[in-house]
């Protein structure tokens, strides 16, 4: 082909991707009024009554509190990262009419969370708890905070002070995801069916919550899972994660065309990298490769750009590229970046194990797949790569015995992988 | 779909891989890709860390009013109830709003002025699921309580406590069934019936738990948008009832007098410091450990108070957001903590700024100019009507039994000549809006000071909303019936 042909070429391209584009965009922002009723229209109504208010009485600072709440509320159903932008105005605003006010600290480190710098989140969080050692939400975003740092007793403890405060949605979830991490599966159910009892006012809460106890469920019935991730989707209308579940649990069955639907439909609703990793991965399993690769071509550009969204992407890039053999130094590169910054972490430290077993170095690895054991025998994907690092390490019964209690934990715990179990 | 009109164009640009120089290629794909990545959503994956919502809110454990008022039809008895949830959409599917399991429902009671429960009346729910392979509410119509078409049948055990104390606790009723949700014609048919069916009577006592229509009025756009009034001065409507249509979880009661009262008697005497109790309402839940010790089913701590009420409005206009927290979780007993705010209350200094009504002196709680009217009707009882002789400050609902009800009810209660209105007790009807709105400016100072005189505008002050969307009934329950979801219209 002649190089101005070429040139046309990529042009023609271009307008088409920017048309087709600008479509997609205008699907991802109406989706709110679009395709779902009064459930999901809570959150754009909550926050057009307040933006009016705020405009006409700039005075009242609960008004901004209030706003951020729903925004953070708004990013969960849409993955809108633009939307901290806004928060960041609005706190920027109360600032000048009272510094020292705790409610913007703890604002302002939920957005760090959101960004997934935790530094950051944990020690503007300290800072409103030392302004107001009583206020239950303070010390759920310290203890949110210390559990992605990997500061798991101290975390254990902000949340036992924020229950002791208050009971709630909010402490249970936490409870759940803390009990999890030690092992306590049926506790977690527990938990988290205790905070689907207590309800909220937003849908999504629920059936985020309904989506956390079927992954749980899934370990060991996946029909009593099925089950959870329809209710889910009751309660709000197309819930990706919902149809993520129902994706997995499809796939479990052998239903790969089903599958394939679930996630596609997923990731229309939600662009993000683990919907197209999803879509890929059941593509690789049946064979059709090519495809696969544009998926996670397609996962590996959303990384991208939520990284330049300001968002730190390092963990789940590194496991993604290390999963899919896609630049292993630079799967490296982020998995040590991470470490570097949260090395209690016992995810992290597994990341980090499994990119150096992918990058041919099982001695390393093993160093790290330790620490990630160090609460404990719990994890299903922790444990699998521990399984792979020891027969790599020629220690074939440890090997045969972590990999039978990854199974005999959850069967299906990745579509990548979970074929492996199979030959067991 | 979008997503594979993207994949297809990236695979016809794979195709093309042959006929150019590998450089070319990949100068096109690399340009191709970031037109990609800049016309995709932002968003990052939500799969290596949980993301819990961090709410505030707890609808199911959230008070919304109490209510005490002697029985019209039955003058020797007390009607208590307690409404929680607030803005219940009536087409609340597929998931009907409930009580939940988990909370534990009190109504109390103070007969002797110290600021401390005498009696408790306890509400613990079970939700009984009849079939575990759906989530449905009901399967097919619901015709009876127990009809097994009603498939998370919710039933409920009463007990009274005394003196606060587990070793004095009666269990009055057992699997009590609460009513279904009003769903409409063909889930739930004939509606009244299947919630009188839900009334109970043990003993000389009658117990309801269930839906009902919210009876509250009040111009909440209005009134929590800086008091806005929208035909001032708020005597002649013109006000938007915000909270048309909404229903709520109801827990009435109807005791007889002698059952509630320090001495055990039907005090007929109104200047008897036994004629008046205290009444409110906590909601608590059960602490839990985080971590639970291997093996140990026992993992529960004490049951913490998320939420009471009394008296109207106290939360939301006098409580400031800073405090509603601990206002919450604390007891009537530490009520002298918040005493400023209705000493030197924010509202009366608005309502002077807004609307230029001339409002009483105030100042810190102690202080010469504290508002001792309002002290009085939140905090310690009017004397004569709701004070039972002690001073300890206490927000509590308080109710004179010695009072008959009225034969001709004034909305505007004590403030308009009927003393069996609020501040005495709380009836349904009881605008207790406007009520507040001119006791705050004034209207009731001249009790405790009868040389002011308050300023004309405060007996007309008012949200503009009279009464409640839906007539109240003539027994009990007496609280309307609530709209069916099928009537029902979505709040917008």
């Amino acid at each position: 082909m002649t190089k101005k042909k070429l040139i046309i070429l990529l042009l023609l391209l271009s307008l088409i991707s920017l048309l087709v584009g600008y479509e997609f965009l205008q699907d991802a922002n109406n989706r709110g009024t679009e395709e779902v009723a009064d459930t999901q229209n809570k959150t754009d109504r909550t926050i057009n009554d307040l933006e009016r208010r705020i405009s006409s009485n700039y005075e009242d600072i609960t008004l901004y509190f209030q706003l951020s709440d729903v925004y953070f509320q708004k990013v969960r159903e849409t993955a809108d990262l633009a939307l901290y932008t806004r928060i960041d105005e609005l706190m920027d605003q109360v600032e000048t009419k009272g510094p020292e006010n705790a409610d913007i600290f703890a604002t302002r480190a939920q957005v760090a969370a959101g960004k997934h710098d935790f530094v950051k989140a944990l020690e503007l969080g300290q800072k409103a708890v030392e302004l107001n050692p009583t206020k239950p939400s303070y010390l759920g975003i310290v203890g949110d905070a210390q559990i992605e740092l990997g500061k798991y007793e101290e975390a254990v403890e902000s949340i036992q002070k924020m229950m002791d405060l208050k009971p709630s949605y909010s402490s249970f979830a936490r409870t759940a995801y803390l009990r999890e991490i030690y092992g306590d599966i049926d506790g977690a159910k527990e938990m988290l069916e205790k905070a689907i009892s207590a309800g909220s006012p937003y849908p999504e809460n629920i059936a985020a919550s309904l989506v956390d106890l079927g992954k749980l469920q899934f370990r060991t019935d996946v029909e009593q899972a099925t089950l959870t991730f329809n209710q889910a989707l009751s309660v709000y209308s197309d819930f990706p994660p919902a149809l993520a579940g129902l994706g997995r649990v499809s796939f479990a069955k052998e239903d790969y065309k089903g599958a394939i639907e679930y996630f596609e439909k997923a990731l229309q609703i939600l662009p993000i990298a683990q919907y197209a990793t999803d879509v890929g991965d059941v593509y690789s399993k049946i064979g059709e490769t090519e495809k696969a690769k544009l998926y996670y071509t397609l996962a590996l550009t959303a990384y991208k750009k939520a990284e330049s969204s300001g968002v730190n992407t390092d963990l789940e890039t590194a496991l993604f590229l290390a999963d899919h053999d896609m630049d292993l130094s630079q799967a490296l590169e982020k998995a040590q970046a991470v470490y570097k910054i949260r090395p209690d972490n016992i995810y992290v430290a597994d990341t980090l194990a499994w990119v150096l077993n992918k990058s041919g170095k099982p001695k390393e690895a093993k160093t790290y797949s330790v620490q990630a054991l160090r609460l404990g025998e719990f994890d299903p994907l922790i444990l699998f790569h521990a399984g792979v690092i020891a027969g790599k390490n020629n220690n074939p019964e440890e090997a045969k015995r972590l990999l039978a209690k990854t199974r005999t934990l959850h069967p299906y715990f990745s579509m990548q992988y979970a074929s492996l179990l199979s030959v067991l | 779909m979008k997503i594979k009109l993207i994949i297809m164009l990236m695979s016809i640009v794979k195709k093309f891989t042959h006929l150019v120089t590998r450089e070319k290629y990949f100068i096109g794909l690399l340009l191709f890709l970031s037109l990609i990545a800049l016309l995709m959503n932002t968003s990052v994956s939500a799969s290596s860390h949980r993301e819990a919502p961090n709410i505030a809110a707890d609808p199911k454990a959230d008070a919304t009013d109490v209510y005490a008022f002697i029985s019209p039809d039955k003058p020797n008895t007390v009607t208590l109830v307690a409404n929680y949830l607030p803005f219940e959409e009536p087409a609340g599917g597929p998931n009907f709003y409930t009580f939940d399991d988990n909370v534990l429902y009190e109504i109390k009671i103070d007969n002797d002025g110290d600021a401390e429960e005498d009696i408790a009346y306890q509400f613990r729910f079970k939700t009984n699921i009849k079939n575990n392979n759906t989530f449905l509410y009901n399967t097919g119509p619901i015709t009876s309580l127990t009809d097994p078409d009603w498939n998370m049948r919710q039933t409920y055990t009463l007990a009274r406590v005394e003196d606060g104390k587990i070793s004095k606790s009666t269990v009055l009723g057992k699997d009590l069934s609460t009513p279904p949700s009003n769903i409409g014609p063909k889930s739930t048919p004939n509606y009244e019936s299947l919630q009188s069916a839900a009334i109970h009577t043990i003993g000389d006592v009658k117990v309801f738990a269930g839906q009902s229509d919210d009876p509250f009025f009040v111009d909440l756009g209005g009134v929590f948008d800086l008091l806005t009034i929208r035909t001032p001065p708020g005597n002649a409507g013109g006000g938007i009832d915000g909270l048309r249509g909404y229903s709520v979880q109801s827990l009435a009661l109807q005791i007889p007098i002698s059952q509630l009262t320090r001495n055990h008697e039907t005090p007929t005497d109104s200047k008897n410091p036994a004629a008046v109790i205290g009444v409110w309402t906590a909601a608590s839940r059960e602490s839990v450990r985080i971590l639970r010790d291997n093996g140990e089913i026992k993992n529960s701590g004490k049951w913490i108070e998320v939420s009471r009420l009394g008296a109207p409005l106290v939360n939301e206009v006098v409580i400031p957001l800073g405090k509603k927290d601990i206002w919450n979780s604390s007891e009537p007993e530490n009520d002298a903590q918040f005493a400023n705010y209705v000493a030197d209350p924010e509202v009366a200094k608005l309502l002077n700024l807004l609307y230029g009504i001339t409002v009483p002196p105030q100042g810190p709680f102690g202080s010469a100019n504290q508002r001792d009217d309002l002290i009085a009707i939140f905090l310690t009882g009017i004397p004569n009507l709701t004070n039972s002789g002690v001073t300890k400050a206490s927000e509590q609902l308080r109710l004179n039994v010695a009072i008959p009800p009225a034969g001709s009810p004034n909305r505007l209660g004590v403030l308009a000549g009927d003393n069996q209105g609020y501040p005495n007790g709380r009836r349904l009807a009881d605008d207790v809006t406007d009520i507040s709105l001119q006791a705050v400016a004034g209207a009731a100072y001249p009790l405790f000071h009868p040389s002011f005189t308050p300023d004309p505008l405060a007996a007309q002050l008012g949200d503009g909303v009279d009464t409640n969307d839906k007539v109240f009934r003539t027994s009990f329950p007496y609280l309307a019936l609530p709209t069916s979801g099928f009537d029902s219209i979505p709040h917008p």
